[in-house]
């Protein structure tokens, strides 16, 4: 019921903007509804009802509201976001059960939660009053100390926070706008209070101080309009804006919990729920180079626009380095994939040329090097000796001829021409009969193992450590000194970081880098980046390589035939493969068969 | 510190120190020579047989200055580490051992180190000992060893440009003698193995010098070496010991791929470390190596007595590294007399 | 003009003052630094697409692309395997060319101007 009493007009622009965004955010997720493939809707019918949606509660209000994966990487960005989310979210709460408890009323207006203090001034005695104005004050000021923190954030960048990303004019505006949300809101509570008494601790304080100040009647209207106007125009501006991944993450949460696999449904609440943090700008290794700004803070930002670029889509090296810090665990390699494959015409693919020789069958290990690892003989020449040592019989499949995993067409945008070569290589790899599948290169590790079930797929850093750890060959520790740089598609993307790390230990001592693990940097000759053009890779491969000689180790190892290639060419120290390290300390009496 | 009686110290006893030492002490001057390493001659000193003079690397360095010379001193293992203006003006370089020298110039005379080529990791250096670099050759036949002696016909690939105008090892320039030294050694394997094959295989062949372009008719002419313009990528050892190579015959537009028992690298030269000198890193010119004053004054660098000579300043080959130094010599000793 | 009885094919000849390489022209602008290839042919030296099966060159198509010639090398069959810019000694990202020229719908006038004579080859 719609009263003088529950009624002003100055809550219309509020109640305009609540409702757009209210409206859009229905359709948004309506049309998502409707594209996604009969499978995942009974999936999430199915799933609605179970423990999966309080796990996903469980996880909205710790990454929603409390941001918990921020607070882990930077307390000071933590705690702002958190103040927002929280704080806001408070606010609404505890004012609906303010005004539910004072009126008795389940169906009030939706705007009166929010002007409270404007229909009911001054001190009023209901149940838990006193209550509820201290709780409305305290999460007010937890917003507004949120907010003094992104002011100085965005005053003093690089003191705090490190660096901050640069908004589009939309996204300025709605930040303007949200900015004027709450110090408006403080500002009309308190001159109310100041007029009709009452008030907590923060807006009852400021209204004794300003009390009987002649010009309080004549702001009393006016701030309350601003505070309704600026709320209605960040409410128009949200879906537009960086800050729809407010509704939007709580959905994408839902969905991966409900386990909706579509990839076009998932992709698109990812690029909506991108908050622009900030937190993937400092670790692209792209940052410093002379490429215009394409982080995915960047990148989905122009996506939203419409207005993604050439250097978006091709120029990301792919190394994942912002997937590992995202907040959000939007996967946006993933989503500048699906741009690849829009923008490349998909031929079909063209039928495998030559029968597989099949005069090698039946041995224990089937090696594959693949296209990087042909030119890195030193590696071959290592896994040769190991397993000579352990006394394997073993058949590298591309000896003879080039076989390809696909994967660099797969980042081309042409995945059905990169299926047409994987399953070349797949029958070439099973017409040897092996009992356990190596690769050399990290990159076709991932894509065999993803493609090849019917026999244990290995990389050789797991199958080394394996042989060692079942003692078919001994190492021998010696006093030199290594540093381990991890391969983005080895660490990030296959999670094998800390055995060969524990490996090595077992030859040598290590010197690793500060962020090393999943957290290590990019060699620079990353299998992505099609338009990243020499020079700038160049500039890539001397900072990694200079980053990798700080901790002043004598050899620096790694596992991944590009990475050897790209960063031994740019350091003084030496540089070889995992392999070739332990092949060094093979105790030569290890045979033990 | 004795050696305020020198004039100048010469760092580097290669065919550039050599040489300079040689027009100083002939012109009355005091000279301190430094060497890092056992013995003098520098990389020159190595080879078993230099172009176009027919004699070997020690015969040469030995001929340009003798054994005793009241004038020169030489110290060998010191290793010169940073170079400070006294404040009279004269030269004090310090040495890794500690020890100290001060003359009133100092010649930087140290030459440039050889490109490791196991950084093309593709060529195989290091990982099949068929791999070999223009060095290991030169030094195995000063030493009078012959290696792959127990092969009937055996089959060689040369490869020109390893670690010269190569960008991806962060070299732009080009070596300049390696075209020359590549076809000489084509000659010299013919000369030594009659029976063998030599392919030399080229990106540009530079034969730029007095006797080059004579060097590569003859190589063609009388030594049957075939030259094939491309660049070999990739090497792979077959079953029965050899090294398989792929290239393109660029000419042909073809692929091209053989099977050899020996690859020779021809390695390039690439510059040293720069030293310090009162605290700060030299001047480099546009390839690395040590830059000088101006476009006049070639032997001269940014700090007063400092003067370099050789191929510490870019590649040379040995013809303009004995005109270089003696330039510089002339140059010190003018700057002696002032 | 008088019927000899035949056609004139197209002369053996680079006309470098008629050449239209538009999509050299096309390349270059994303890519300025594919100028200072040398033509060592490193990379048909090592890629896998260069042998008996498929006669593909990335040094050849360079060249015919900045000559405005028919792409005669079977350039199509490029796997985007890295290995030619791995070796590049001038360091250049050769196997973006091959991935333009999928992408570029310039390639088809390239074609069109350039279309090669029927009784050729």
């Amino acid at each position: 019921m719609i009263t003088p009493d529950n009624f002003n007009i100055f809550v219309i622009p509020f109640t305009l903007g609540m409702t757009f965004v209210i409206i859009w955010l229905l359709a948004t997720i309506v049309r998502l509804w409707r594209h996604m493939p009969q499978a995942d809707r009974r999936r999430v019918r199915h799933s609605i009802l179970t423990v999966s949606t309080l796990r996903a509660a469980g996880e909205i209000v710790a990454e929603v509201l409390i941001h918990r994966r921020i607070w882990k990487r930077n307390k000071f960005l933590g705690y702002m976001h958190m103040s927002f989310a929280f704080g806001w979210f408070m606010l609404i709460v505890v004012g609906k059960f303010e005004s539910l408890t004072y009126t008795g009323n389940h169906f009030n207006p939706i705007w009166y939660p929010l002007f409270f203090k404007f229909f009911v001034p001054g001190e009023h005695e209901f149940f838990l009053s006193a209550f509820f104005t201290q709780a409305m004050d305290l999460w007010l000021a937890l917003i507004l100390s949120g907010q003094i923190l992104a002011f100085v954030k965005r005053r003093m960048p690089g003191r705090t926070i490190g660096i901050r990303p640069r908004h589009t004019a939309v996204n300025r505006a709605a930040l303007t706008a949200l900015w004027f949300i709450f110090p408006l809101r403080l500002a009309a509570e308190s001159v109310t209070a100041g007029i009709h008494g009452g008030g907590g601790f923060l807006t009852g304080t400021i209204g004794q101080a300003i009390a009987g100040a002649p010009v309080l009647d004549s702001l009393f209207m006016p701030l309350w309009w601003a505070y309704s106007i600026s709320l209605g125009v960040f409410f128009v501006l949200i879906p537009f804006s960086r800050y729809f991944h407010i509704p939007v993450e709580g959905f994408l949460i839902l969905a991966r919990h409900w386990g909706v696999s579509d990839e076009a449904t998932i992709r698109t609440l990812e690029t909506l729920a991108c908050s622009a943090c900030g937190m993937c700008l400092r670790v692209c290794p792209r940052a410093q180079g002379d490429a215009p700004r394409m982080q995915p803070v960047y990148f989905i930002e122009r996506l939203r626009a419409g207005r993604d670029n050439d250097n978006d889509v091709w120029g990301c090296l792919g190394c994942l380095r912002c997937e590992e810090v995202c907040p959000v665990v939007v996967h946006s390699t993933q989503i500048r994939m699906a741009r690849k494959m829009q923008a490349v015409p998909q031929r079909r693919p063209q039928p495998a040329p030559a029968p597989v020789p099949q005069a090698r069958q039946g041995v224990d290990v089937a090696l594959f090097a693949g296209c990087m690892g042909k030119l890195t003989p030193g590696t071959k020449a290592a896994m040769n000796r190991i397993l000579q040592a352990a006394g394997l019989a073993y058949a590298w499949v591309d000896e003879d001829e080039d076989l390809c995993c696909g994967r660099p067409l797969r980042l081309s945008g042409r995945t059905g021409e990169a299926q047409a070569r994987m399953d070349r290589l797949k029958t070439a790899l099973l017409a040897l009969n092996p009992r356990v599948i190596v690769s050399t290169c990290p990159i076709c590790y991932n894509m065999i193992r993803a493609a090849i079930s019917a026999r244990p797929v290995l990389h050789h850093t797991d199958f080394v450590a394996q042989l060692i750890d079942e003692g078919r060959i001994a190492v021998g520790r010696s006093a030199q000194t290594l540093t381990y740089h991890d391969p983005c598609e080895l660490s990030r993307m296959a999670d094998i970081s800390s055995r060969p790390v524990s490996t090595l230990a077992k030859v040598g001592t290590l010197k690793q880098p500060d962020e090393c693990g999943r957290e290590s940097h990019c060699c620079g000759g990353a299998l992505g980046g099609l338009a990243v053009a020499g020079h700038e890779r160049t500039r890539l491969m001397t900072a990694t390589a200079d980053y990798l000689q700080r901790p002043g180790a004598q050899t620096i190892v790694t596992a991944c035939p590009l990475c050897k290639k790209s960063i031994a060419q740019h350091a003084a120290t030496p540089v070889v493969d995992f392999a070739e390290a332990i092949a060094k300390s093979l105790k030569t009496s290890s045979i033990n068969q | 510190m004795n050696s305020n009686h020198n004039d100048t110290i010469i760092i580097g006893t290669g065919i550039a120190g050599l040489t300079a030492a040689a027009e100083l002490s002939a012109r009355g001057r005091k000279v301190l020579m430094l060497e890092k390493n056992d013995s003098t001659g520098g990389h020159v000193g190595q080879w078993s047989v230099c172009f176009p003079f027919g004699i070997s690397g020690r015969e040469l360095a030995e001929s340009i200055l003798p054994q005793s010379n009241a004038n020169v001193s030489i110290r060998t293992r010191s290793t010169a580490s940073a170079i400070s203006t006294l404040p009279d003006g004269s030269l004090s370089v310090s040495c890794t051992d500690g020890t100290a020298h001060s003359a009133r110039t100092v010649l930087l005379a140290s030459g440039y180190g050889m490109f490791d080529a196991r950084l093309k990791e593709e060529l195989g250096y290091g990982i099949y000992p068929g791999v070999l670099t223009s060095e290991d050759i030169e030094r195995q036949w000063q030493k009078g060893e012959r290696p792959l002696a127990g092969h009937s016909n055996p089959r060689f690939a040369i490869v020109h440009c390893v670690g010269s105008r190569d960008l991806k090892c962060n070299i732009r320039h080009c070596s300049k003698v390696c075209c020359m030294v590549g076809v000489k050694m084509a000659t010299e394997i013919r000369q030594r193995y009659p029976d063998s094959q030599v392919t030399n295989y080229y990106m540009d062949l530079r034969m730029f010098d007095n006797g080059y372009e004579e060097l590569y008719h003859d190589a063609q002419l009388n030594y049957n070496v075939q030259f094939v313009r491309g660049r070999i990528s990739e090497v792979a050892p077959t079953n029965d010991g050899r090294l398989y190579i792929r290239a393109e015959d660029t000419l042909l537009g073809k692929p091209l791929r053989d099977k050899v028992d020996a690859l020779v690298l021809m390695i390039g030269m690439s510059a040293h470390e720069p030293l310090h000198v009162d605290g700060e890193p030299m001047n480099r010119s546009i390839n690395g190596f040590v830059g000088t004053a101006s476009p006049v004054q070639i032997n001269l660098t940014a700090t007063p007595g400092l003067f370099v000579a050789g191929a510490a300043k870019g590649p040379m080959n040995i013809t303009e590294v004995l005109a270089d130094a003696r330039a510089a010599a002339a140059e010190t000793d003018k700057y002696l007399s002032r | 003009m008088k019927d000899f009885g035949f056609k004139p094919v197209r002369p053996n000849v680079i006309d470098l003052a008629t050449v239209q390489n538009r999509t050299w022209t096309d390349i270059l602008r994303l890519h300025p630094e594919m100028r200072s290839c040398i033509s060592c042919g490193a990379c048909a030296a090592v890629c896998p697409n260069n042998n008996e099966l498929t006669k593909m060159s990335v040094r050849r198509t360079i060249i015919e692309l900045r000559h405005g010639l028919p792409l005669t090398s079977e350039w199509q069959n490029c796997q985007m395997c890295n290995r030619c810019s791995l070796v590049c000694p001038k360091g250049l990202n050769t196997r973006s060319i091959f991935f333009r020229l999928n992408t570029f719908e310039a390639l088809n006038d390239h074609n069109q101007t350039n279309a090669e004579p029927t009784n050729r080859k």
